[in-house]
């Protein structure tokens, strides 16, 4: 979950329809924000304000652009684009919690000039197992029992489920049962 | 020896489990596995403990 999202937004001022375009597959989402101009007439004072959703933590903006923790934004001025041209800036994001991810851009210019587009990713998480075994006792005489404690750690970012421990004893050895069985939720059963 | 299948592990939580034995012939023995893993996978997470059983 901790992987990097990498968000390239577009600004482009030049003929063509007013709107925001689909987002793109893939790690690097695109937000297009198209404004409808005529050939002949620049877009100025383009600024572009990309907000975070909650679940997304700021860390690296191209080209100057300003991140504001309070407002979850990260603001850029472009200035003045001519006709046909585009500005293409990018960020990147650390998802911080599962589930869907809105990003949204928003370009605005002077003229009352708008448009907005947004990314949407989903997040997931990730399960992992971390096993610890110890034994109580060590050395242990012939005819003595010793206990081994088996500890399962689900070390990731997702529940595990459905979890099963097989343990094989060995031939020198006898199996004196289950001792004891503990889980987060304190739950006791045996072994077979 | 299976244990019973553990339906939920939450993140960062644990579940213990204690197999006791006992030692009947002298030498170091390895308690081969155990292994722990979700039912449906097929590559659990295995670790090994050696105990040494000493007689007279």
């Amino acid at each position: 979950m901790a992987r990097l999202e990498k968000f390239e937004v577009c600004a482009a001022a030049g003929p063509g329809h007013y709107g925001a375009q689909a987002p793109l597959p893939g790690p690097a989402r695109n937000l297009h924000a198209q404004d409808h101009q005529s050939r002949q007439c620049p877009a100025s004072n383009v600024s572009i304000i990309h907000l975070l959703p909650e679940g997304s933590k700021f860390h690296t903006a191209s080209n100057g652009g300003r991140h504001d923790l309070t407002t979850r934004t990260v603001t850029w001025f472009v200035g003045d684009l001519a006709p046909a041209r585009a500005a293409r800036l990018s960020l990147e994001a650390v998802p911080t919690s599962v589930g869907e991810q809105r990003h949204r851009a928003t370009a605005t210019a002077a003229r009352g000039l708008k448009t907005e587009a947004e990314a949407v990713t989903h997040v997931e998480g990730l399960s992992a197992l971390l096993m610890d075994v110890v034994d109580t006792d060590d050395p242990v005489e012939i005819g003595a029992d010793t206990t081994y404690e088996i500890r399962v750690i689900n070390s990731g970012s997702k529940m595990e489920t459905n979890l099963e421990l097989v343990c094989t004893v060995p031939d020198k050895m006898e199996l004196r049962g289950p001792s004891a069985w503990r889980a987060a939720a304190s739950a006791s059963r045996a072994g077979r | 020896m299976i244990f019973e299948p553990l339906a939920k592990l939450a993140p960062r939580a644990d579940a213990i489990y204690r197999v006791t034995v006992r030692g009947i012939t002298p030498g170091d023995v390895a308690l081969p596995g155990p292994a722990a893993g979700r039912r449906d996978l097929l590559s659990p997470v295995v670790r090994e403990e050696s105990t040494k059983v000493y007689g007279d």
